[in-house]
């Protein structure tokens, strides 16, 4: 069966987009950077998201579209984007796109269904929910009285231009008091532009509806609620720090009201756990449900950093520790990850071999540098210790995805290898420390940018996962985000988070000689239980 | 030392096939290697000095050849020479000549442990006496151990940016020399990722040198220790 296609001309702009059944063309495109104007959340009040149809075959007009669009215009083709929801291929032209921001709607398959209404909060209801990633912001807008989900956006964190490294950023605030208001001044605003847009497109009146915003909650990662809040910056950097929570709550709650205005919001940062392991593992680890899995269940938040949890029945072990640049995440927007969505292929041309550098394989996704390193272990090409078997000649080896061709490189590999090393090394010691093994594990939940996607059969292949059934495998996006939801629809978000932190236990594996042996015999590129 | 010819083109397999099993990041197969060369009658010294150092001589020139050696390899290289040349001198007839002392650690704030131990197990093979300071090492220890140990050079290792080029690191260790008018008597030499990134950095915090890898951080520590008693 042929996929349903949308496409859409849009002035010089044409784009091509598989249809889900039963979603409406203004929530398809939600999720693209070509949106329809709207006003209304898609109730079909506003009018505002007409498109024009270019084939005859569609689903008849509904009631709104007849109220909203005159006989004639509905004659000529006009339709209500929030209102069709076709159920054949269709070609439409948007003549009057909105304007051009940074904000898009998460995919539905990252937003958990959540229960839970607070009906104390009916005078001013509106709540939101934020998970400040190190290269990702993700917020939704809820009506908390009713216990319903209104939008949610995700974009990119501003504070990417002053490295994409968190230690970067944190050293660039730290020159001056100045640069860490700034930095922090730039990132409340970028945070009020997304839940404004959310406002404006799915309530309809924008800016009116700030004082109806109740509650506000932020889960991150300990250095971006650092550079939020403009504290704690400098005790973060000092090793002496790193098992204690640190502060990063905001001097004067009273001037991020005035800020944003939104008088009426209880503004909440939830702390970190300690020096490097967030507040979006906690929220994690309550998405999860953690505390209720089986025994000897593992969490892994996977993305330009590596937070993990291990369950043991008693108590939850957490570190986390840096990938590195092999898997720092170069595209902000997931879906052009070449090699993400299609499979890898390997081309080996040494006519090509002297190609241009430039395209190298960091600029493919993680997940497809795992997936072309475990086929050229597969294909005998590469070796254990990540050099080129001999009868391989040159320096590099072609790789093909989505159209792109770049190189796989030894130094990609090396820094592969370094990032799959500090990962499984570190699976390892809370093993150990919570004297389990692999063999154990009932679960590995993944999640984070590359933990929700990554590849499992590579990832096995090459050591970065323990040899776990696929079947107690599960890989879930957007679970900081969950977990945050989860607490912004809690009467009291303060007794859901204390069973947790009682049972945590923070581990800084920089303190471990253990883990110096364990990193070092994982660089090889071998399943898990061979590294052992 | 026993400058046999046979003996040595004896020890040229086991050097082959030695450099073949670290290049593979074999270690078992390393050590098997030195096993038999034992097993065959060769003496500890010999081991040492016709085996396991022209191995590393052999890995740095191959290494600085083959830019994209991984860190396995460098891994290997330093940590097997390192295993192997421990173990032999406890059996050595007459306690070798040190070429050479060095303190090392990692800069104030970095607990990032693993190049400074491949770099130690370099010098530790090239017969330099090292002082391992530990992690997250104040400047003024640094200093402090130089002074009583009588080490010719200073070695700090730094894997981020903020260690690398703040204030507590390096760049203070050079102010502590200059005020005790020490800067005679110490070479400070430099590494870790972020003078990768940036090679004019050493000179930026004061170092006298950096290294790349730890396999060439032992020749240029050892040029260092030359340049300072000829
Ligand atoms: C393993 C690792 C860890 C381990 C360290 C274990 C240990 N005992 O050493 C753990 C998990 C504990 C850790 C912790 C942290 N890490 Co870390 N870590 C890494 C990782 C993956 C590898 C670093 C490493 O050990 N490399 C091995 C060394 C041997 O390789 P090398 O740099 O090539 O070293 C060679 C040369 O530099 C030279 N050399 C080294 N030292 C010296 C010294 C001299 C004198 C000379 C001449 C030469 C020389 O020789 C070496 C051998 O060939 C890197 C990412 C990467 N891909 O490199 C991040 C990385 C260094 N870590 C980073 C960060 C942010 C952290 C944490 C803050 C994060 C956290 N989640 O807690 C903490 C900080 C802890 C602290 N206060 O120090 C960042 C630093 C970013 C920055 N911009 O500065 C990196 C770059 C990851 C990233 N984000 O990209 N980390
Ligand atoms: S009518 Fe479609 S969004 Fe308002």
């Amino acid at each position: 069966m042929n996929a349903l296609m949308l496409t859409l001309h849009a002035g010089e702009k044409t784009l091509h987009l598989p249809i889900i059944p039963g979603f409406s063309i203004r929530e398809l495109l939600d999720t693209t950077t070509l949106r329809v104007r709207a006003a209304c959340g898609g109730s079909g009040r506003c009018g505002a998201c007409r498109v024009r149809l270019l084939t005859a075959e569609a689903p008849p007009c509904t009631r709104s579209e007849r109220e909203r669009l005159s006989p004639q215009l509905r004659q000529e083709g006009w339709r209500l984007a929030c209102q069709l929801r076709p159920d054949h291929s269709l070609a439409l032209e948007l003549s009057n796109p909105a304007p051009a921001v940074p904000w898009r709607s998460l995919p539905v398959s990252e937003l958990q269904w959540l229960r839970g209404r607070l009906p104390s909060m009916r005078k001013t209801p509106l709540g939101v929910a934020i998970d400040l990633g190190t290269t990702h912001l993700r917020i939704t807008l809820w009506d908390c009285a009713a216990g319903r989900r209104l939008a949610s956006r995700w974009g990119v964190n501003p504070q990417e231009i002053h490295g994409s490294d968190p230690l970067n950023r944190l050293d660039y605030a730290l020159h001056s008091p100045e640069r860490s208001k700034e930095m922090a001044t730039q990132l409340r605003q970028t945070l009020l532009d997304a839940v404004q847009d959310m406002l404006t497109r799915e309530v309809g009146g924008g800016a009116s509806h700030l004082p109806h915003i109740g509650r506000l909650m932020i889960v991150g990662n300990t250095a971006m609620l650092s550079l939020l809040s403009g504290q704690g910056a400098a005790e973060l950097l000092s090793p002496d720090n790193w098992q204690q929570p640190i502060a990063c709550q905001p001097i004067d709650r009273s001037a991020w009201q005035q800020e944003w205005g939104l008088p009426n919001a209880h503004i909440i940062l939830v702390d970190p756990i300690a020096g490097f392991i967030g507040s979006d593992l906690l929220a994690g680890i309550l998405a999860f449900n953690l505390l209720e899995a089986p025994a000897a269940t593992l969490f892994l938040d996977l993305g330009t950093n590596l937070e993990l949890a291990l369950w043991d029945g008693a108590v939850l072990h957490v570190t986390s520790v840096p990938g590195g640049s092999a898997f720092s995440l170069l595209s902000p927007d997931p879906a052009a990850w070449p090699g993400l969505h299609e499979e890898v292929t390997l081309l080996h041309d040494p006519l090509l071999q002297q190609a241009d550098n430039a395209n190298c394989v960091q600029a493919f996704s993680p997940a497809a540098l795992l997936e072309a390193v475990a086929l050229l272990r597969r294909q005998g090409i590469l070796k254990v210790s990540g050099r080129f078997a001999p009868s391989v000649a040159g320096d590099g080896y072609q790789l093909q995805a989505q159209m792109l061709t770049g190189r796989i490189t030894l130094r990609a590999v090396d820094e592969l290898q370094r990032a799959k090393a500090a990962c499984a090394a570190a699976i390892a010691m809370l093993l150990e420390k919570a004297r389990l093994h692999w063999q154990d594990l009932q679960n590995i939940w993944l999640s984070g940018s590359l933990g929700s996607r990554i590849p499992l059969a590579a990832a096995k292949e090459l050591g970065l996962l323990p040899p776990v059934a696929d079947a107690s495998i599960h890989q879930q996006a957007g679970s900081a985000l969950s977990g945050c939801e989860k607490l912004l629809l809690a009467e009291e978000y303060g007794e859901i988070l204390a069973p947790v932190q009682l049972r945590l236990s923070p581990f800084n594996l920089a303190t471990q000689p253990r883990y110096e042996e364990l990193f070092i015999t994982h660089l090889r590129l071998q399943p898990y239980a061979a590294s052992q | 030392m026993i400058p046999l010819h046979s003996v040595c083109a004896m020890l040229e397999t086991y050097i082959t096939a030695y450099n073949n099993a670290v290049f593979d990041t074999d270690r078992d197969a390393a050590l098997q290697v030195i096993a038999q060369a034992l097993a065959a009658g060769h003496t500890p010294e010999e081991i040492v000095f016709e085996l396991v150092i022209p191995a590393v001589e052999e890995m740095m020139a191959q290494l600085s050849r083959d830019l994209d050696a991984n860190l396995a390899q460098h891994f290997m290289t330093a940590q097997i020479a390192a295993e192997v040349t421990e173990k032999m001198l406890e059996q050595f007839k007459q306690p070798p000549k040190t070429l050479g002392r060095v303190v090392i650690g990692t800069a104030r704030g970095d607990l990032h442990s693993l190049g400074k131990r491949i770099v130690m197990g370099c010098l530790k093979t090239l017969m330099v006496e090292v002082r391992d300071l530990g992690v997250n090492v104040p400047a003024e220890r640094f200093v402090e151990e130089a002074v009583a140990f009588d080490a010719q050079v200073i070695a700090i290792s730094s894997m981020m940016v903020h260690t690398a080029n703040g204030e507590q690191g390096c760049r203070k260790v050079r102010r502590l020399l200059r005020e005790q008018q020490l800067e005679n008597r110490f070479r400070v030499v430099v590494g870790g990722a972020p003078f990768r990134f940036d090679e004019q950095l050493y000179q930026a915090v004061g170092a006298d040198d950096w290294a790349a890898d730890g396999v060439s951080a032992g020749k240029v520590i050892l040029r260092q220790i030359r340049e300072l008693s000829p």
